[in-house]
């Protein structure tokens, strides 16, 4: 290490004030770009498990559920990889 | 040519389709993730640790110019971001892949906060420097405007409603906004020429001496592989949230999904 | 021959966009003031923020001049296309079976004839009272009029991106001033050049370049753009 003792370490020749506060930016960037996709994914994560449970509470079962149900399960399976919906190529 | 119009039927159509597949990008990508993460804080740690203390000062700018292990990878990353974001959006828009809008979608805050960085450690790094807290050079005025590109594509992503015409509207602006790149360097490039006092020369890099180059080549490759692992967890979780209607995200999220 | 009368009905179609364009801004000249007495506004700001000094003003006058006309076509953009995406006519330009590239050519065209010939009108008045030396007037003008199109052409792409967003004036700002900034360093850098005496041409000649490029480029640009956000 080119400093001999942590004062030197903090001072940096009179330049600590400068790269001090700049490495501490730089963590904040860092900690953001960790932290604010992993929260992201959480609320995601919660919303879609709210939304399965609540899909799931065992109704009355009716003709018209029915009906509702066999078109969502047909709609989703195509339409995931492209835009367009139908074939690609 | 009968042959080779099968043999491209049958080999490129597959391997794009599985390419653009989400399923199969999220369990790829889940797998890799714990050994791009690990790799990545390792690679971060030792440069940044390596530059920071066991490089000797600069002869001429003492021990500020240790903010070149910082500046020099976000400002490279800024630029680079923006041109993937740029390719993701000709492919979203030539082959309509919605992998690659979920690409440009998870990339744009990433790239802001890199060149949001790159310019603050810039003006702070310009303060023992020259004195001042920021000065209007070639290379930070182009990343200002870059910062002003970044911004653009966020807020009309913002603006508009329908998923589908998001994708192709910031797929356009970006491919404007990187046709337009090369103009603005050109252009600042020669009005800071004109303008230029004398002793400003902070874009011009003198050639490193090896023991600061090791570790500024090994934070730039940090800061790439953290730039991945973001962006591969962001993308991640854009597929979880597109894709919830689908049984394999359903069954994901059961199983108690983690990053 | 067919494709000499399409081309033929192509420009005509053109044309005729732009006749209806100005017959539609001289129906409300207001409006079509508006650019013009902000231009006459925000050039008035700059003494009264700065300095009244002849010497200080005589240096910035150049900057300023093209700065407010900067402003002034930005402010103007937002009624390229929202005034016939409100009545309905932007959907039956999209379903014209001439080239749309050549049809927003015409609006664009027609957009710089009502904003940009104003503000080049304009601009040795207001470059007398902010002080710029005589000598440069000529490049002041002639960079305005290779400019003020150029800034038409880029705006245009950001008016067509939120042409179906709500509020959209300051985003269709955030999208256009990047493309705004090379045609602004070269159109000041050529009256600056002229006020210290020195040739201009090769500003001019660089303004020219990138107009050429946006004629082309532009059209194709903001074409696409309304189809990806009008058709969805």
């Amino acid at each position: 290490m080119y400093f001999e003792n942590f004062a030197s370490l903090v001072n940096m020749g009179g330049h600590g004030v400068y790269v001090w506060p700049t490495y501490g930016l730089g963590l904040l960037v860092i900690l953001y770009n960790i932290f604010s996709p992993l929260m992201a994914r959480k609320k995601i994560v919660a919303q879609i498990k709210r939304q399965a449970r609540a899909a799931s509470v065992p109704k009355a079962p009716s003709s018209r559920d029915r009906t509702i149900k066999s078109k969502q399960q047909v709609s989703t399976a195509e339409s995931s990889r492209t835009m367009n919906e139908g074939e690609v190529e | 040519m009968i042959w080779y119009a099968d043999i491209r039927k049958t080999m490129n159509w597959t391997f794009f389709h599985k390419l653009g597949s989400p399923k199969w990008f999220y369990e790829i990508s889940g797998k890799w993730l714990p050994w791009l993460a690990i790799l990545a804080a390792l690679m971060m740690v030792t440069g940044l640790t390596w530059g920071l203390l066991f490089t000797p000062p600069d002869y001429l700018q003492g021990n500020s110019y240790r903010i070149i292990f910082l500046h020099v990878p976000t400002a490279f990353l800024a630029s680079a971001i923006y041109v993937s974001m740029a390719i993701a959006g000709a492919v979203t828009l030539i082959w309509r892949i919605k992998l690659a809008d979920m690409a440009l979608k998870s990339m744009a805050p990433i790239g802001t906060s890199f060149c949001f960085l790159a310019l603050i450690t810039g003006a702070i790094w310009g303060k023992p420097t020259w004195g001042t807290w920021w000065v209007w050079d070639a290379r930070l005025t182009s990343m200002l405007i870059l910062l002003f590109l970044y911004f653009g594509v966020i807020a009309l992503r913002g603006a508009i409603r329908s998923a589908n015409t998001q994708a192709r509207a910031c797929a356009i602006l970006t491919l404007v906004g990187v046709v337009n790149i090369p103009i603005i360097k050109f252009s600042v490039q020669w009005w800071n020429t004109l303008h230029q006092g004398s002793t400003l020369k902070l874009t011009e890099k003198p050639s490193m001496a090896p023991e600061m180059l090791w570790p500024l080549l090994i934070s730039i490759a940090a800061f790439y592989l953290f730039f991945t692992v973001a962006l591969i967890i962001r993308m991640r979780t854009e597929i979880l949230d597109r894709e919830r209607r689908t049984k394999w995200v359903r069954n994901a999220v059961e199983a108690g999904a983690r990053s | 021959m067919s494709v000499d009368v399409q081309q033929l009905e192509g420009r005509k179609a053109m044309m005729g966009l732009i006749r209806r364009d100005l017959k539609l801004a001289f129906r409300t000249p207001g409006q079509s003031l508006n650019p013009v007495v902000f231009y006459l506004m925000v050039a008035s700001l700059f003494p009264l923020g700065i300095a009244p000094e002849r010497e200080t003003l005589s240096q910035l006058a150049g900057g300023i001049v093209w700065i407010g006309a900067l402003l002034a076509v930005l402010l103007s953009l937002d009624s390229l296309f929202k005034g016939d995406n409100d009545d309905g006519s932007l959907d039956q330009l999209l379903l014209s079976p001439h080239p749309l590239p050549l049809l927003v050519l015409g609006k664009v065209i027609a957009h710089w004839l009502t904003t940009g010939v104003a503000l080049i009108v304009m601009a040795p008045v207001l470059a007398l009272m902010l002080h710029l030396p005589e000598r440069a007037f000529p490049a002041l003008m002639a960079s305005l009029l290779l400019g003020t199109p150029l800034m038409s052409l880029a705006g245009g792409i950001g008016a067509a991106l939120t042409v179906r967003v709500q509020r959209s004036g300051v985003l269709i700002t955030l999208l256009s001033l990047p493309l705004y900034i090379p045609v602004l360093i070269f159109g000041t850098g050529a009256v600056q050049s002229a006020v210290d005496g020195m040739g201009y041409a090769g500003h001019l000649l660089w303004l020219g370049a990138f107009l050429v490029m946006g004629l082309c480029l532009a059209p194709i640009a903001i074409a696409a753009a309304l189809r990806i956000v009008v058709d969805g």
